[in-house]
Parts: C-alpha cells; sequence; structure tokens
C-alpha cells in the first residue's frame, strides 16, 4: 500500500466497474454504516438495556444471555435483524422462513450473541482502518530507520513498539483490515466459483457434472497446503503475472499490494472445492422437485430457476462454507507471508508482524509484545468467527449436534 | 473386493492424469520462463537461450508435456536445480525425519482426541462438555505460529524443558522430538476433539445403546464396550485417511526445529526456487492420497462386516 492516496503516480485513465465498486465500498460505506447505522442512538442503549428487559425477551433470562444482548445490540444497534441479514420477517399468519428460525434460535445463545458481537467489532475497526480512523499513523515516521530499539508496553504506545519504530497496537488494528481484506475476497472467489459450477454440475447433470466433477476431484486429490503453496509460488515468480497487477491496480488508486492479490488469487482458487461439493449434492436433490418442475413448466429461464429458485435453499451451506474457508484464509496468510508468498515487509498484517518477531523473540531481553498482539487479535477474530459457524449451523440444522 | 480395488484404480487413472496436467500448467505455463530466475539479474540472450536448452525449455508445449507426462508416469522427476542430484532420491531422504516426527505425534493426538472425545459423550450436554467444546474451539483459534515461537521461547529457551532445535534418529533423537511433538497435539486436538466428539453422540444416539442400558449394562461397559468400538470404524478410516500428509510432513515445525523432512524441503525448495522439486512433491503428494483413500474404503469394509464393496 502506498503512503500517499491523493497523488497516484500514474494518472488513472478510465477506472474499471471493479475499481469503481470497491471504491464505494471504502470510506463512503464507512460512513453511511457508522452514522446512518445511529452510533449515537447505540452510544445511549447499553446502560438501558442493562437495566431492563428487552422488547424481544420473554420468561427468566440469564445475566449472560443479557449481558451478550446488550453488548450485541450496542454493536449492531438491533437484535432483532440479528445475523444473518437476510430472509426477512413474515407477515402474520405465514410461517416463518428458515432464516427467521434460525435468528431467533441464535439470538437466544449467548456464545452466538457474543461471537456476532466480536465479528461487528473487528468489522467496524476495519472500516475504522479503511476510512483512516483508526489507526492512521501505523507507518514509521522515518521511513529510512532501519532499527529503532522497541519500546515494551507504556503509556505512549499502549502495545509498545516495533524494530523500526511502529506502534504495535496500530500495527495489529491495520492488520485486522487486512486480513479481512484477504478473508472476505477469497472466501467470495471460491464461494461464488463453487457455487456457480456446482450448480451447474448438479443441475444439468450429463457430460457437464462429468467434468465439473473431474476437475473437482482432481484439484482435492492434491493436499491443501502443498497446492497452495505451489499457486501462490508460481503467480509470484511469473513475471506477466506481476504485469498484470501492474496494470490494474497500479495506475488505480486502490491500495492493493502484489502480496494481497496473490494470497487472495491463490486462496479462492484453491478452496472452491468444498462449496462445489456440497451445493453439487444439494442442487441433484432439488432439481426434480416439484417446485422446480413447476418453474421449468412456466418457461421461467433456466438462470432463474438455478439462482432464484433453488439456490435461496441452499444458501445457508454457502454461507457456513463462507465463513469456514474465511478462517482458513485468515490463516493461511501467515503462513504464506512467513514463507515469503505473502505481503511484503512494508505492510501491516498479522503474518508479517508474527514473521518480525521471530526474531524479536530472541533478543534478550526478548520482545514479545508483537508477537503476542498479532496472535490475540488473530485468535480473537478466529474464535468469534469459529463460534459463530457452529451456532450458525447448529440453528440452521437442529439436527445435527456438532 | 478384488473387483472393486481394480475398478478405484481404474478410476483414479484420470484423476491422476488431471493432476499431471494441473501441475503441468501450473509450473510450465503459469509459472512462466524458470530461465529467466535460473539466469539471475543480468543475464545476456545467449546465457538465457543456453539455459533454457539445458532445461528443455525451448521445445514446443505439448512436447513438454508428454515428456512431464511420461517421465512422471515412470517416476523420475528429474534432479533437483540446486542439489544437482534426483529429486526421488531427497524425498526418500526426507520421508524418515518426517514420520519420525509425525507418526508418535499423530498417534499420542489420535489418542487423546478420543479419549476426550467419550468423555465429552459421556457428559453430553451439561457444563464440562460445553467447557471442553469451547476450549476445543479455542485451542483450534490461535495461530500455529504462535503456538510454535512461545513454545521455542519459554518451554525450552528459558524454562529448559527441551532443546531448542535440532534432530537426530529415533530413538535417540526422541528427546528432540518431544517440543514439537506437544505442540503438534495442541495444534490438531481441537479439531479432532470435536469430529470424534459428533461421531461417539452419533453413535449415543443409536438404538442398541439404548437396548443396553435397559439391559441395565453398567456404563463403562457401553461406553467402552458399545460406543467405543462401533466408532472406531470412523477413527480407523480417519487415521488411514491422514497417513499421507504425515508422510509430507508438518512444513512450520520442521522448519523452526530443524528436522530434515519433507516439510523442511519443501520449504527450501520454495525460497530457492527448485521448481522440480515443488513439482514432485506435489505429484507424490497427490498420488499417496489417492492410494490412501482406496485403501481408506477398503479399511471401511474391513472393520465392518455390513459394508460391502462392489
Amino acid at each position: 500500500m502506498s503512503a500517499d492516496g491523493s497523488a497516484p503516480p500514474v494518472a488513472p485513465s478510465r477506472p474499471r466497474a471493479a475499481v469503481l465498486a470497491v471504491r464505494a465500498f471504502s470510506w463512503p460505506l464507512a460512513l453511511l454504516a457508522l452514522v446512518a447505522g445511529g452510533l449515537v442512538r447505540a452510544l445511549a442503549v447499553p446502560l438501558h438495556a442493562l437495566r431492563a428487559r428487552g422488547p424481544g425477551d420473554e420468561g427468566a433470562v440469564g445475566p449472560l444471555r443479557r449481558y451478550a444482548t446488550a453488548a450485541a445490540r450496542w454493536l449492531s444497534f438491533r437484535t432483532d435483524r440479528f445475523p444473518p441479514l437476510v430472509g426477512r420477517v413474515p407477515p402474520d399468519g405465514e410461517s416463518p422462513g428458515r432464516w427467521h428460525e434460525a435468528r431467533r434460535r441464535m439470538s437466544k445463545s449467548p456464545v452466538a450473541l457474543a461471537a456476532w458481537a466480536g465479528i461487528v467489532l473487528y468489522l467496524y475497526v476495519g472500516i475504522g482502518a479503511q476510512a483512516g480512523w483508526v489507526a492512521p499513523s501505523w507507518e514509521s515516521s522515518q521511513p529510512d530507520l532501519v532499527y529503532a530499539r522497541p519500546q515494551g508496553l507504556g503509556h505512549e504506545h499502549v502495545l509498545g513498539t516495533e524494530q523500526i519504530g511502529r506502534d504495535v497496537a496500530s500495527l495489529a488494528l491495520r492488520g485486522t483490515l487486512t486480513a479481512l481484506w484477504i478473508g472476505t475476497f477469497a472466501a467470495l472467489l471460491a464461494c461464488v466459483l463453487g457455487t456457480v459450477l456446482g450448480a451447474a454440475a448438479g443441475y444439468f447433470g450429463g457430460w457437464v457434472d462429468a467434468l465439473i466433477l473431474w476437475v473437482f476431484t482432481t484439484i482435492e486429490s492434491i493436499p491443501e497446503l502443498l497446492l497452495l503453496l505451489s499457486f501462490a509460488y508460481v503467480l509470484r515468480k511469473n513475471p506477466s503475472f506481476s504485469d498484470f497487477y501492474a496494470d490494474t491496480f497500479l495506475a488505480t488508486d486502490l491500495h492493493v499490494s502484489v502480496g494481497l492479490f496473490t494470497i487472495v488469487l491463490a486462496l479462492g482458487l484453491t478452496s472452491w472445492t468444498g462449496v462445489c461439493r456440497t451445493v453439487r449434492a444439494e442442487f441433484i436433490r432439488h432439481r426434480d422437485r416439484d417446485y422446480v418442475v413447476a418453474a421449468k413448466a412456466l418457461g421461467v429461464p433456466t438462470r432463474r430457476v438455478l439462482f432464484r429458485h433453488i439456490l435461496p435453499n441452499v444458501f445457508h451451506l454457502v454461507l457456513i462454507s463462507f465463513s469456514l474457508i474465511f478462517i482458513g484464509a485468515v490463516k493461511s496468510e501467515v503462513i504464506l507471508t512467513f514463507l515469503g508468498l505473502g505481503l511484503d515487509a512494508g505492510e501491516a498484517s498479522w503474518g508479517q508482524m508474527i514473521n518480525h518477531a521471530k526474531l524479536e523473540l530472541t533478543r534478550e531481553p526478548s520482545v514479545w509484545w508483537q508477537l503476542g498482539a498479532a496472535t490475540v487479535f488473530m485468535f480473537g477474530l478466529v474464535l468469534a468467527v469459529n463460534l459463530f459457524v457452529d451456532a450458525l449451523r447448529d440453528a440452521l440444522d437442529p439436527r445435527l449436534k456438532h | 473386493m478384488t473387483t472393486y480395488v481394480l475398478r478405484r484404480l481404474l478410476l483414479a487413472l484420470p484423476i491422476l492424469f488431471g493432476i499431471l496436467t494441473v501441475t503441468f500448467l501450473l509450473f510450465h505455463v503459469v509459472g512462466g520462463d524458470p530461465a529467466l530466475q535460473r539466469a539471475g539479474k543480468y543475464a545476456d540472450a545467449e546465457k538465457l537461450a543456453r539455459i533454457r536448452h539445458q532445461l528443455g525449455t525451448d521445445r514446443p508445449m505439448l512436447e513438454q508435456y508428454g515428456r512431464f507426462l511420461v517421465s512422471s508416469a515412470t517416476f523420475d522427476f528429474g534432479t533437483s536445480w540446486t542439489e544437482q542430484r534426483p529429486v526421488l532420491e531427497m524425498m526418500a531422504e526426507g520421508a524418515g525425519p518426517s514420520l519420525s516426527l509425525a507418526a508418535p505425534a499423530f498417534l499420542l493426538e489420535v489418542v487423546l482426541a478420543v479419549s476426550l472425545a467419550l468423555f465429552c459423550a459421556f457428559f453430553r450436554g451439561t457444563l464440562v462438555d460445553r467447557l471442553t467444546v469451547v476450549l476445543a474451539v479455542a485451542g483450534m483459534s490461535v495461530p500455529g505460529l504462535a503456538y510454535i515461537l512461545f513454545g521455542q521461547k519459554y518451554l525450552a529457551h528459558e524454562w529448559k524443558l527441551f532443546p531448542i532445535y535440532g534432530f537426530e534418529p529415533l530413538p535417540g533423537g526422541a528427546v528432540f522430538l518431544a517440543l514439537p511433538a506437544l505442540i503438534w497435539v495442541a495444534l490438531a486436538v481441537g479439531s479432532e476433539v470435536r469430529f470424534y466428539r459428533a461421531v461417539m453422540l452419533e453413535e449415543m444416539a443409536q438404538d442398541y445403546v439404548r437396548t443396553a442400558a435397559a439391559k441395565g449394562l453398567p456404563a463403562r461397559r457401553i461406553l467402552f464396550g458399545h460406543v467405543l468400538k462401533n466408532s472406531m470404524i470412523q477413527v480407523v478410516t480417519r487415521v488411514v485417511i491422514s497417513i499421507p500428509f504425515l508422510i509430507l510432513g508438518s512444513l512450520l515445525l520442521e522448519v523452526f526445529f530443524g528436522i530434515p523432512g519433507l516439510g523442511n524441503k519443501t520449504v527450501e525448495a520454495v525460497n530457492r526456487s527448485d521448481f522440480p522439486v515443488v513439482q514432485a512433491f506435489v505429484v507424490v503428494g497427490s498420488v499417496l492420497y489417492i492410494a490412501f483413500s482406496i485403501l481408506t474404503d477398503v479399511c471401511y469394509a474391513l472393520v465392518d462386516p455390513r459394508v460391502r464393496l462392489r
């Protein structure tokens, strides 16, 4: 990421659609989320919520659950729109759908509420960092400095500083943004790829199925880490990939580094097989059901049958896969960065922090705070998403008990 | 059974072909021109051409593809670019150290995970059970490198409980393997406990458990005699399918503890841009995986007489 966003090195000729979309996603969205969401209102809620029971609570409520509800409400404003924010509340007389049931079950579980609160907190940190409000001065103030004695925890730098004088707390907060980008986009890429291929394979059957089945069985047979490693490796070694990267991103003011791009691409293109397998199996189950036959008989276009009629019925599985791939991506970033195939030294990421800390630990007295900060931050995010997936799975499919 | 295995082997052929194609595409098409990296920054055209000729990358793509298929089918992965010796020899050398860490650690992990899962299944729904599950999830969420770095720093360096680094063949080298094995278990046991717990709970819900309880069998016998025995099917199949990964070794643990196994060699090859080595690892790893997944199904039939393979 370059230091100065206001003066891009080359004037952008014509921004591509993807660029515009991502740009729209950055600070205006942050503004919208915080202001329109009503931070003011949110700040007023927790004390009140802790004292009195909320409108949605019936019967006896444990203190833990009440506290978790308050925390979730404080962070996400409305627990009646509890996650996932899909589906709708049905009008009277209509039976509540799967999502509504899931939401109801999840809002009764303190663990799920706490996990959701954690995720939202990380999202806020990420949005704030993207907008430049959280950890604005994470980069070194003296770029030429080779070594500065790391300072321990203290009031000037809450979590101390690292070897070139950067503030560890800022780095960890900024690393949250990187982790969220990598996790979100890798999982998005994998899920879109897996869903489209799985839907096609399951719905059409025949040679389309045979071909897609062959492709994903092949990819699944290659040990995951080796495939990911080789993929990231060949991408980084290929000069035309660097050219492609430079053409796509350098001329714009999107601060996507080559390492981030590689990781997202490598993770996305290697981890779609699980989604594809699940979605394919579900589409095979659904393709001969009455509602699909009826839709076909009414002349609904195939694309619409696939993605508007069948997909909503299997979407919960995609959502669960998304969260699992997200976790995998956040963890893999550390390994790839450690192997030199991920982010570069000047970027703020948990992988880079752990990588630097490797040397710091051997100093006397040892510098443990950078490793500690990265570990705790990463632990929090992965734990929150892990617990959330578990709760989601239980809520969506109460027969299963994981 | 024989026909089943034969059929599975035949079905594995297109997948093997697919793996070789993916590998070829990755390393020869996506990977770009290896001569550019081999020659260094200040190479002239003549040197580049010489290296290309030496590596065979000046031939047409299809011919290279054909050569690659033939040589892989005969398990000839060429010579390493940096060490100038056959890749297969390097792999054979690395498998031993990898296994000497992975096998005991994995065994410990499975025993621990199965016992904890039984424990959870017995106390299902209670606070102890939930606490164990939450702890398992928490253990899974700690980054692997943190375990390694903190373990090396505090357990080995500060408190001198273990040697920090090094390797000797077993049994003499057991002392070097203790800490990495411990970290292995800590890293892996969380997800395993969760998996086996789900298996055990599924068994607990079966009719035969209720019948046994109704007959008045003590809980100990139901648990160890019935539930554990029946869930062994899942345990055995999961163990068998994990063996290829044990041979391939653990990247991070081997690097940090200086164990000259396959994981270590993979990282070294990546750092030195040694194409043939990484490529061979991918192919051999996949072949092992396919072989052991067939073996898993055979084991399934051997352990569980209800399963018939046709």
